[in-house]
């Protein structure tokens, strides 16, 4: 059995992966000694800026997609359950923030637990569909 | 206390966004695994059982029993009554997905050798959906299948919820004007 690996999207993720939550987590614990700030993953995103980044990931694959070649039909259908799952993801973020606007209060424990949760879905639904965006280019060159 | 005040509210299982979040995340990546590991047999696979006619009502199938697996985690972790219309309308709404994707699928097939033949636009020959597009419209409809119906309940929820809320306050207000 030959596995294959499917490096452009692996670098995909990577990139989106570093630059989308670890570098801003980073930046904040090289704060740590001269704040004493709670550098805790789920203090700095408690608020659902993962569902936010989440979006972003569901825009990026669909501008992908657009280069792809596939049908137009299927780049539609795909292109609309992404952003569907981005905007859903989206929408955690965007409770919190219209209740915080509004005065009210919002379990912080819940938007983090959903935020992050969407944004997996997002993130597995995205690097998926890249990897088959791969997997169909290399057919298609065979 | 007056008797439209004491009148039953809804408890049906809340259903969260999150829940089958995590579960279609999984199996997305399950997907992508699976073809990380068998790139040549997977597809194969996969277009061997639509050859068949197999492949729809199994997957409706495998969907609608994954689908009320769920459910009924869900209401056993928070411990609520687990009614008869939650399940039937998720199996419904997971079935109406699978329905959709099953005309998308077939335009696609249909679509294939029509363009080649009136179009001549298929620099690939084809007698109809490549092996691909398949595995693709197979990942959405995996994904949507489990993510889009529980969605719809949640909207069906907060929409019943909304308007129950509604209706107890008119009531609890003509009974406090009655008085």
């Amino acid at each position: 059995m030959r596995v294959w690996i499917p490096i452009e999207a692996l670098w995909w993720l990577g990139l989106y992966a570093a630059f989308g939550v670890l570098v801003p987590w980073l930046l904040r614990w090289t704060r740590k000694g001269r704040s004493g700030l709670d550098t805790s993953p789920r203090k700095l995103y408690r608020r659902g800026e993962l569902g936010l980044f989440g979006l972003l990931l569901a825009i990026s694959a669909v501008l992908d997609l657009r280069k792809s070649g596939l049908p137009n039909q299927l780049i539609l259908t795909n292109a609309v359950i992404l952003i569907f799952c981005g905007l859903m993801a989206a929408s955690a973020w965007l409770e919190d923030y219209s209740r915080a606007s509004q005065g009210l209060a919002n379990p912080d424990h819940r938007t983090w637990v959903d935020s992050g949760k969407l944004l997996f879905l997002v993130l597995s639904v995205a690097f998926t569909t890249e990897v088959l965006l791969e997997h169909t280019a290399e057919v298609w060159q065979r | 206390m007056n008797s439209a005040m004491k009148s039953p509210r809804l408890n049906a299982v809340k259903v969260r966004l999150s829940d089958s979040a995590v579960l279609a995340g999984a199996v997305s990546l399950l997907y992508a695994l699976a073809l990380i590991v068998c790139p040549r047999a997977f597809p194969a696979l996969l277009e061997r059982i639509f050859v068949w006619g197999y492949f729809f009502p199994a997957f409706a199938v495998l969907l609608v029993v994954t689908n009320e697996i769920l459910l009924g985690l869900i209401s056993r972790r928070r411990g609520q009554r687990l009614g008869l219309i939650t399940p039937v309308y998720i199996a419904f709404l997971t079935i109406v997905v699978v329905l959709d994707f099953r005309l998308l699928v077939s335009a696609a097939d249909a679509q294939a050798p029509l363009s080649h033949l009136f179009l001549r636009a298929a620099s690939r020959v084809r007698d109809g959906i490549s092996s691909e597009e398949l595995l693709i419209y197979t990942h959405l409809a995996t994904v949507s299948g489990i993510f889009l119906p529980y969605l719809l309940v949640r909207v069906t929820q907060n929409y019943v919820s909304d308007a129950s809320s509604a209706s107890q306050d008119a009531k609890v207000r003509s009974a406090v004007t009655g008085q």
